[in-house]
């Protein structure tokens, strides 16, 4: 893996054979900057941006070629998306959200950069779980105002609600795998709901499943899997998609250490691919394990209120 | 990538693809053996409505043009009375055709009633003047007052005292019958979207992980509809052969009725209607029962 630096290779090494992160990125960077030309009219707009497309598409064949180019291709796709949304790809104003008209979350406001890596934090019941749910779109704010990518989902169709959930790939805390089929299935499962034809896509879903390490796992079903299994399966189904934003609700809450460790490694390792990745835990000694490893920033809730604001590790 | 090549997981083999619906057990079946039961019940009331149609159909072409005088036979000298009756019937506008009915054919029309055998000459039946008429035929009142005049005990009949309320009887129970027909199909709806709903609550954490991946309505919609278009499918071809058969096996009634003889006689066309027409008009009365029940859940969902 001479192209990507030494520490990540080598936290990667136990879950990534080489050269396949690099195909990777060559191909989810080339779907994403498609996506997004098609889907974003705004950047379309913008004189500086759609040259920045164009030149992420040419460096996107050339990173076919050369692995050197692939960090390239990630940054420059990170300059791409502050053009599109500034510098605020998820922003919370005064969100208030709770069940049964108790108050969950109260008037929480934050910002998240592009590209960031955020930790949110708190204990049980203070409300990260359901702040995740906001930002994966299962609940929409009741009051305040949540902008994803630039575009308010309460005042989009469910239409563009559902093409908006597609750019957000999500681990959830019960992971979520549908029982019913494989891990194979499951992880092509974005795919398929996004109208793809899974077998156009069938290096993509074959990639990740090496990616997490489970090509003898792909054709077991999910309650023969063990809870790392499972994350991973979550995680790889997370982004198959290329997804711009990456969200973990305790990614590490039901697996061993080492385990926690690989998968958090896995996180910042697509942070470094430029996603913005954040994670709901509980656990600080995730937190404390990331040190050193990414730029990460920490919001706290307390109460369904936001203690501390993206505060620096 | 020849390791993972040799190792394709079951998805991406061709023609394997996943149902995002995982199956549905012991209640699947059940949705195929209402629109089954439905359907039947269609075919036959819907054969009943085109038996009832016909019967009309049939009161109405033989009795429309068709009248009768009946001569009493016990005045006066009968040949001579019916020569005179003859007379004005031909004389009469509106009548095409006047024929005398022979004894033979008297006792035929009798024989249902009194059973082979009887003797006409120990009766006193009348003598029956069978009367073809043009278009709407004669003023009956004015024909009768002339037949009045000319020989006592003749009577014209132009059947409309029991006609009209025999083919609005068959009307009736024709509508009916569709009605019934309407009513079948009603319930494959109503049934339809109740398993729609109960299926998708049942999948309710399969919906929400579908969309939350980023699958739109009319994603989950399609997976809930097609299965339900071919459990109907099912149910209501194998519902409508079995009416098809139970009409086949009826038991024919030979009374030399010609009507009731069409009646058990659908056409090709009609034939048509109860075995392709029900199916598929049962899978149109699911894809929009389906639609609408699977429509409503998600649109109470975020």
């Amino acid at each position: 893996m001479p192209n990507v630096p030494a520490t990540h290779a080598g936290h990667l090494a136990p879950l990534l054979p080489d050269g396949t992160i690099r195909q990777l990125v060559a191909r989810f960077a080339g779907r994403t900057n498609q996506f997004h030309s098609q889907l974003h009219p705004f950047r379309r707009q913008t004189p500086q941006c759609t040259s920045i497309t164009r030149e992420l598409l040419a460096a996107k064949r050339c990173a076919l070629g050369s692995g050197n180019r692939v960090c390239n291709v990630v940054r420059e796709r990170a300059q791409a998306l502050q053009c599109g949304w500034g510098t605020r790809l998820i922003l919370l104003d005064n969100v208030s959200f709770g069940y049964g008209g108790r108050e969950t979350l109260s008037s929480v406001s934050a910002e998240l950069a592009p590209g960031s890596f955020q930790f949110l934090t708190g204990p049980s019941g203070a409300g990260k779980t359901t702040l995740m749910k906001l930002l994966y779109l299962e609940h929409l704010p009741q009051r305040g105002v949540l902008s994803l990518f630039g575009q308010n989902p309460t005042q989009i169709s469910r239409q563009a609600l559902a093409k908006l959930r597609r750019r957000v790939g999500v681990v959830f805390q019960d992971f979520r795998l549908l029982e019913h089929m494989t891990v194979a299935e499951n992880i092509a499962l974005p795919l398929r709901a996004s109208g793809n034809d899974v077998n156009e896509h069938e290096q993509d879903v074959l990639e990740l499943i090496r990616w997490v390490g489970l090509e003898a796992r792909a054709e077991a079903l999910p309650p023969q899997l063990s809870a790392g299994e499972k994350q991973r399966a979550a995680i790889a189904r997370a982004v198959i998609n290329s997804p711009d934003l990456i969200l973990a609700d305790e990614p590490t809450g039901n697996i061993d250490p080492e385990m926690g460790a690989r998968i958090l490694r896995l996180l910042i390792e697509l942070n470094k691919l430029g996603k913005t990745v954040v994670i709901a835990t509980h656990d600080l000694s995730l937190i404390r394990a990331s040190k050193g490893q990414v730029e990460a920033r920490m919001l706290r809730l307390a109460d369904g209120h936001l203690a501390q604001g993206a505060a620096a590790i | 990538m020849t390791e993972t090549q040799d190792h394709k997981p079951r998805m991406l083999r061709p023609g394997k693809g996943p149902t995002v619906l995982p199956k549905s057990g012991w209640t699947a079946p059940l949705t195929s053996f209402c629109a089954g039961v439905m359907a039947f019940l269609a075919v036959l009331t819907l054969a009943a409505s085109f038996a009832a149609n016909a019967v009309a159909e049939q009161w109405r072409a033989d009795l429309a043009g068709v009248a009768t005088v009946r001569l009493s036979t016990r005045d006066g000298d009968v040949d001579a009375r019916t020569k005179a009756v003859l007379e004005v019937l031909r004389t009469t506008p509106g009548i095409a055709q006047v024929r005398v009915l022979t004894a033979k054919e008297q006792t035929a029309l009798l024989t249902p009633w009194l059973g082979e055998g009887a003797a006409l000459s120990d009766l006193p039946s009348p003598r029956l003047i069978d009367v073809r008429l043009l278009g709407t035929g004669p003023d009956r009142q004015a024909l009768q007052g002339r037949l009045d005049l000319t020989v006592s005990g003749a009577v014209y009949d132009d059947h409309s005292a029991w006609r009209g309320p025999l083919t609005t009887a068959a009307e009736a129970l024709e509508r009916m019958a569709i009605i019934a027909s309407l009513l079948v199909l009603l319930t494959v709806g109503a049934i339809v979207a109740f398993a729609a709903r109960a299926t998708l609550i049942a999948n309710r954490h399969v919906v929400e992980t579908v969309r939350l991946v980023g699958a739109e309505d009319s994603y989950i919609e399609r997976a809930f509809v097609r299965r339900l278009m071919a459990r109907a499918a099912a149910g209501a071809g194998a519902g409508a052969a079995i009416g098809a058969l139970a009409i086949l096996m009826l038991p024919s009634v030979e009374t030399g009725d010609a009507a009731l003889a069409l009646a058990l006689e659908p056409s090709t066309l009609q034939w048509a209607v109860l075995i392709l027409g029900v199916p598929i008009l049962s899978v149109g009365v699911t894809w929009l029962a389906a639609r609408g029940a699977v429509r409503l859940t998600l649109r109470a969902m975020p």
